[in-house]
């Protein structure tokens, strides 16, 4: 007799049987699903969605990928790898520096870029999310790089939209930020002196609405980090936040007592005297990255923050420009990594194309 | 009981008398002569507490033609509407006529819920004497907040002047806000805005000493989480005149259909935990919740073809209503008896339609067992939005017998 399991659900398990399931396997098959639609049956990403499902050498291929374009003094180099391809920047949302790195990249790679600011023009006039890509498509693109503030916009494009363009995914929502993600790894992988099993890592802010921590979270705990530590006070963590395979802390010395690495998160201006904070003063006693906090970490701690910063609010000035900050080495990896995932789901895409063909 | 089919042991004969007097002696030659070789269920006509047509106002989603063909199909001959139509329902003068094109396009007895307040705006009441005149069978604010305790405690009074029962839809907007899933790990994974249990308590708990405060009789709709269930076992036995409804779809789907993102797993209020299921499940069995409605949301398919939270919420229900009855009976949950109760003659009951739904009579042949797979081409209903889509299920309506 066919049981209630075999009609309720497209999953392989029950995945809100917490009682039952490890929520590792749950966790695991959520990274799955989401992973698919990125990756070709050899394992190659042909659209760069999330690091969520990506296993530990497609990362360290994105790494590797990535310091082949860095030379030994720490340059960036030049390679023409996207000689020839049209990329068009999609930003839904405004953003300076996420946008101009890829452009950075992009340009570095030989491609050619068209910026499109969306979110002054077609959809405000009533153009479904559908037609606008249809149209951009038609323009004989190959990369789109998406910039959205729904969840799931970017896998949405992949899956439904255009599946022939390489997708890829520069923020959606609060979910992901997986290129952000990955120059954070490239930066630890570059600058800490131990590798990651070793590391401890704290992330402090506001999780709850971060795409950024989402990526880290996934990213460090597929590339071996045992023990990653989260800070925020509770109105800024997510639901189920326990279940992400994350230590909470409640206070920010033992958050940050020896260390690794101290991760600050952007708070963002309209939370401050929202439901959400009281102050910003009481956030920054409360939470701040400070020297004396610092001063609790290892001594070669790595102190790093995606941008843009509130000094004063999240980390102290003398922090951020001190000599644990590799906040400015982050920018510049990230267009080396942004460089590594624009060609490797271009490599992606055209393999996949001739295999189809 | 007179048996209205052969004796075989396989069909189970559910229909009441009052039912059968009513059948043309064709269906009653039909079912006689029905030598079944599997199970069958007779069962009187399905009775939805809400079901969203989408006419008048919303036709590039389904119409009275196509949506009372699904309906009837599957086996609903009377379905409820909520007011939120365009335009809204508010004009009793105008309901007759919207009853006879149900009756005349899509051949189903249509039952209105009257807006609560003028234009479901929720500051003022509208002219709940005239809906009454005009035939609805209570009044409602759909999902739509109220922009004070005090008008809802004043409009509820206004209604029960006139001895009019309210439906609920309890939702705290403030703190459902733009939430798309249920707030848990689930939405938490993907980064969707959560909805809170407690924006349906709070409402609920909120209505519950209203409806305590005016006396006024009370439907609640589509309940979702553990503790409602809860809020409303108190309330009955507090002795309030209240009863309470779970959508179908809440017994069978969970938020981990969410997975990927499915869009077509978004709905208002939206799938809950698996411990939220099993407490529903349970106020099913001991009486706490009455019935279950079919919450069926047509939607054309553009609408689901947008980033999660910006599709269009809803799930297609009709068709895959019946199959999930059947799930119900064969895992046990209620019994065949029960499972009447629930999808027949409690709605009635609480749509205070009793009267009319015996003198339209009717029957319907439920096959519990026949698989069938959900596609384009097996769903009636013009909506093809259901997470259920290409899977294999068990159960349908094989037969109807209206007059």
């Amino acid at each position: 007799m066919p049981t209630s399991n075999d009609i309720r659900s497209t999953a392989n398990i029950s995945l809100t049987d917490y009682a039952k399931v490890d929520p590792r396997a749950i966790h695991k098959q959520l990274d799955i699903s989401l992973s698919r639609p990125q990756l070709n049956d050899d394992g190659s990403i042909r659209h760069f969605l999330g690091v969520e499902g990506l296993n530990k050498a497609q990362l360290q291929r994105i790494i590797a990928k990535a310091e082949t374009f860095i030379d030994e003094k720490g340059q960036l180099l030049n390679r023409p790898e996207l000689e020839g391809c049209t990329v068009m920047n999609l930003f839904f949302e405004p953003s300076t520096r996420t946008r101009t790195t890829f452009e950075v990249a992009e340009k570095r790679l030989g491609a050619n870029v068209l910026n499109i600011d969306i979110a002054r023009s077609s959809t405000k006039k009533g153009e479904s999310l559908r037609d606008t890509l249809w149209n951009l498509q038609a323009m004989t693109a190959d990369i789109f790089v998406v910039r959205h503030s729904a969840s799931g916009a970017a896998h949405f494009m992949a899956t439904e939209v255009t599946p022939d363009i390489a997708i890829i995914n520069g923020g959606d929502g609060w979910h992901a930020h997986p290129t952000q993600g990955m120059l954070d790894m490239l930066t630890i992988h570059r600058e800490a002196p131990r590798p990651f099993e070793e590391l401890s890592v704290a992330i402090i802010g506001d999780i709850k609405h971060s795409r950024v921590a989402r990526s880290d979270i996934s990213a460090l705990q597929t590339l071996g980090v045992k023990d990653i530590r989260v800070i925020a006070p509770r109105t800024l963590l997510p639901k189920g936040i326990e279940r992400f395979g994350v230590n909470v802390y409640e206070d920010m010395n033992e958050c940050v007592a020896d260390c690794d690495v101290i991760m600050g998160l952007r708070i963002q201006n309209e939370r401050i005297g929202s439901p959400l904070l009281a102050s910003s003063s009481e956030y920054y006693k409360h939470y701040g990255i400070t020297p004396e906090r610092v001063a609790l970490a290892k001594p070669d701690a790595l102190i790093m923050h995606p941008g843009p910063m509130n000094r004063g609010i999240e980390i102290a000035s003398s922090v951020a420009d001190g000599a644990q900050s590799v906040i400015l080495k982050q920018v510049s990896n990230g267009v080396a990594i942004r460089m590594a995932v624009l060609a490797l789901a271009m490599e992606g895409q055209r393999a996949h194309q001739a295999a189809r063909s | 009981m007179t048996t209205l089919t052969s004796s075989d042991t396989q069909m189970h004969d559910l229909l009441p008398e009052s039912f059968k007097k009513s059948l043309p002696s064709t269906a009653t030659a039909q079912l006689a002569t029905l030598t079944a070789d599997r199970e069958m269920w007779v069962l009187p006509p399905l009775v939805d507490l809400c079901a969203r047509l989408r006419e008048p106002g919303q036709q590039q989603h389904g119409t009275l033609i196509s949506e009372g063909r699904a309906a009837r199909g599957n086996g609903f001959l009377h379905v409820v509407i909520p007011p939120d139509t365009n335009p809204i329902l508010e004009n009793g003068s105008l309901l007759k006529g919207l009853r006879e094109r149900a009756l005349e396009d899509g051949s189903i007895y249509l039952h209105i819920l009257g807006a609560l307040t003028e234009g479901l705006r929720g500051d003022n009441p509208s002219n709940i004497a005239g809906l009454k005149k005009g035939g609805c069978i209570a009044v409602s604010n759909a999902r739509q907040p109220f922009a004070n305790d005090l008008v809802l405690l004043r409009t509820l009074e206004y209604a029960a002047t006139f001895g009019l029962k309210v439906f609920f839809y309890p939702d705290e907007p403030s703190l459902s806000g733009e939430g798309v899933a249920h707030e848990g790990y689930i939405a938490s994974y993907h980064g969707l805005q959560g909805i809170p249990w407690i924006a349906e308590t709070v409402a609920l708990s909120k209505q519950l000493l209203m409806v305590e405060e005016t006396g006024i009789a009370a439907h609640f709709s589509q309940l979702s989480c553990k503790s409602s269930v809860e809020l409303m076992r108190w309330a009955k036995d507090k002795g309030l005149p209240v009863t309470c409804d779970v959508a179908m779809h809440q017994l069978y789907l969970t938020d981990d259909n969410l997975e990927g993102f499915n869009a077509q797993a978004y709905v208002l209020p939206p799938l809950r935990s698996n411990t939220d299921q099993q407490a529903l499940r349970r106020g099913l069995q001991d009486g706490t919740i009455d019935a279950i409605c079919s919450h069926h949301e047509p939607l054309n398919v553009t609408a689901k073809k947008a980033p999660f939270a910006e599709s269009t919420p809803g799930i297609s229900n009709f068709d895959t209503f019946m199959a999930l009855a059947c799930q119900l009976v064969r895992d046990e949950i209620l019994t065949l008896e029960q499972l009447v109760d629930k999808i027949c003659l409690n709605p009635a009951k609480i749509a205070g339609i009793s009267a009319q739904y015996e003198n339209t009579g009717g029957a319907i042949l439920v096959d519990p067992n026949v698989e069938w797979q959900v596609t384009s081409e097996t769903m009636l209903s013009n909506g093809k939005n259901t997470p259920f889509f290409a899977q294999q299920l068990q159960g349908r309506v094989v037969e109807t017998f209206f007059v």
